[in-house]
C-alpha cells in the first residue's frame, strides 16, 4: 500500500511540546560543542561556564515564575520527580494527605504506595465530572484531618479543567500546598510571589519548549522540612561525607543534565518573547474553534469544561462504537495527525469523569499549532465518524 | 570564601553589575578541600565587597588575605 508523504500535525502538546524553537535547539548544541564539562566540580575555565550556564537557567526559571531567590529553584529531570521529592520529602509517618480524584499517577502513585505501607492515610476528595475540585470537600477534609500535605494539579492533564488556585490557598489551613503545574506552566501565568504555594512542581519539556529530562520543584520559602531523594557528590563540603544543607546543593546530587537546562532557559526565552498572555489567547481561540467543530458532530462525547476559559488547550473525546485507539490509529495513518489515547497515566481523572476503562482520545493544542491544524483534525474526525 | 557554586555565581553577578575587579579561582586548597570555587578581589576591596554580598544575601564562610601566595584568615 503506497503512502503518499504528508505533513505531521502534531495535536499531543500536553504529553511534550513539538517541535523545539529554533533557540532551544541551538542552547543544547551550543553546549554541547562549547562547555559541557562538569558544572561546579573542576574549577577550570570550562567547568566554570558550565556552571555560569546552569546558574543563568536557574535565575531566568526564578524570574519567570516571580521568585525572589533562585537557589528556590530545585532542578531535577521531570515533574514526577518533583513530585516524588516534594511527597516523599515532606511526609512523615503517621501523616494524613489529602488531594482530588483527578491527579496524575505521579502524585497518586506515590499516596497509594505510601498508603500501603502504612506510613500516610489518604483523602481522595472527589471532583466533578467536568474535572472540577469540590473546594468545599477539600476545606473539609483538610479542617478535620489536619493533613502535612495538600496536592491539586493547576489543571488536568485528560480534561484540561483549570483549578482555582487563589481558592485552594484559601482553603489550605496549616497544610503544605503542593500543586502541580506540570499541564500549566508555560501557558497559564503563574506568580508565585503573589500566590500562596509551598511547592510548585513543574516541566521544562512542556509549555516551556525545553528539552526532556529537565523539571523543577519551587520552594516557597527554602525552610521546608524537606528531606532529599538522594545524596551524593555536590562539589561542596567535599571534605564531609555528609550531604550540605544549604540550597539548591541540598536536593541537587550528581552531574545535572547541563545542555537541557541551557535548553530550558532558550525555551523560557522564547516563551517570554511572546508572552504568556498572547500564548493563552492563542490556545484559547484554537481550543474554541476545536470545541465548535466537534461537540456538534454525531457520536462524539465531549468531556471537560467545554469552555476554553476553563480549561487548558486539552480536550477529550469518545467516539461511539470505535475505542479510542481505533481513533487514534486512524488520525495517524489516514491524517498524519498525532494525538495520545487510553488513560494518560491518568486512571483516577478517567474514573471520574466516567471514562474508565476505555480512556479517551485526548487533543492538546501548543503553540506551534493553528487554526488549520484544528481545522484538519475537525475534517478528520467527521471523516472517522461517517464511515 | 563563599558557600557552595551557586552563591559564587549569584556573586559574580552582583559584582559585576557593581563594576567590583574580581577572579573567580578554585578554593585554595590549604583553605579546604572543598572542589568549589571563591572569589578573589583586591585586598583594599575586601570590605566593600563583604557589604555588597552581604547586601545581596550571599554569606561568606571567610576572609582569606594572601600574602606572598600563602593563604591566611583575617580575624573577624
Amino acid at each position: 500500500m503506497t503512502r503518499l508523504p504528508r505533513k505531521t500535525i502534531y495535536l499531543d502538546h500536553a504529553a511534550t511540546s513539538f517541535p523545539k524553537p529554533e533557540k532551544v535547539k541551538q542552547a543544547v548544541m551550543d553546549h554541547l560543542e562549547k562547555y559541557s564539562a562538569s558544572p561546579g566540580r573542576s574549577g577550570h575555565s570550562l567547568s566554570l561556564a558550565a556552571s555560569r550556564s546552569l546558574f543563568e537557567a536557574r535565575e531566568t526559571i526564578a524570574a519567570f515564575f516571580h521568585v525572589d531567590d533562585s537557589r528556590k529553584v530545585i532542578f531535577t529531570r521531570n515533574v514526577t520527580e518533583s513530585l516524588n521529592l516534594a511527597i516523599y520529602g515532606m511526609v512523615r509517618e503517621g501523616d494524613h494527605v489529602v488531594t482530588t480524584s483527578m491527579e496524575h499517577n505521579s502524585v497518586m502513585r506515590p499516596l497509594r504506595n505510601l498508603e500501603a505501607k502504612g506510613m500516610i492515610q489518604l483523602t481522595v476528595v472527589l471532583s466533578s465530572p467536568e474535572g472540577l475540585p469540590d473546594i468545599e470537600g477539600l476545606a473539609l477534609a483538610v479542617q478535620s484531618k489536619n493533613p502535612r500535605l495538600l496536592i491539586v494539579n493547576h489543571a488536568s492533564n485528560v480534561t484540561g479543567t483549570l483549578v482555582d488556585l487563589e481558592r485552594i490557598t484559601e482553603i489550605k489551613g496549616s497544610a503544605c500546598l503542593l500543586v502541580d503545574g506540570a499541564q500549566t506552566a508555560g501557558s497559564i501565568p503563574i506568580h508565585l510571589d503573589s500566590l500562596d504555594v509551598d511547592l510548585f512542581a513543574f516541566t521544562g519539556h512542556k509549555a516551556l519548549q525545553g528539552p526532556q529530562g529537565t523539571g523543577g520543584l519551587i520552594l516557597k520559602t527554602g525552610q521546608e522540612p524537606l528531606h532529599p531523594l538522594m545524596q551524593g557528590g555536590t562539589g561542596s563540603h567535599s571534605e564531609f561525607e555528609q550531604q550540605p544543607d544549604f540550597l539548591p546543593d541540598r536536593f541537587e546530587s550528581g552531574t545535572p543534565n547541563g545542555c537541557g537546562f541551557a535548553g530550558l532557559a532558550a525555551g523560557i526565552s522564547a516563551v517570554e518573547e511572546r508572552g504568556v498572555t498572547a500564548i493563552r489567547e492563542h490556545e484559547i481561540k484554537l481550543t474554541q474553534k476545536l470545541l465548535e467543530g466537534v461537540l456538534p458532530l454525531d457520536r462524539i462525547q465531549v468531556f471537560g469544561p467545554k469552555d476554553p476559559h476553563k480549561q487548558t488547550a486539552v480536550i477529550s473525546i469518545q467516539v461511539d462504537g470505535m475505542s479510542p485507539s481505533e481513533v487514534g490509529f486512524q488520525l495517524d495513518r489516514e491524517f498524519g495527525i498525532c494525538v495520545r489515547t487510553g488513560l494518560h497515566c491518568a486512571p483516577a481523572a478517567h474514573r471520574t469523569i466516567g471514562t474508565f476503562p476505555q480512556g479517551t482520545v485526548r487533543i492538546s493544542l501548543g503553540i506551534t499549532n493553528s487554526m488549520e491544524d484544528v481545522e484538519a483534525a475537525i475534517g478528520a474526525l467527521q471523516w472517522i465518524i461517517s464511515r | 570564601m563563599l558557600y557552595s557554586i551557586h552563591n559564587v555565581m549569584k556573586a559574580e553577578q552582583v559584582l559585576r553589575s557593581k563594576e567590583v575587579l574580581f577572579d573567580t579561582i578554585p578554593v585554595p586548597k590549604e583553605i579546604s578541600a572543598d572542589c568549589g570555587m571563591a572569589i578573589l578581589v583586591a585586598a583594599e576591596d575586601r570590605q566593600r565587597v563583604q557589604t555588597i554580598l552581604g547586601k545581596n544575601g550571599i554569606d561568606s564562610k571567610g576572609i582569606y588575605l594572601r600574602t606572598y601566595g600563602r593563604y591566611e584568615k583575617e580575624n573577624d
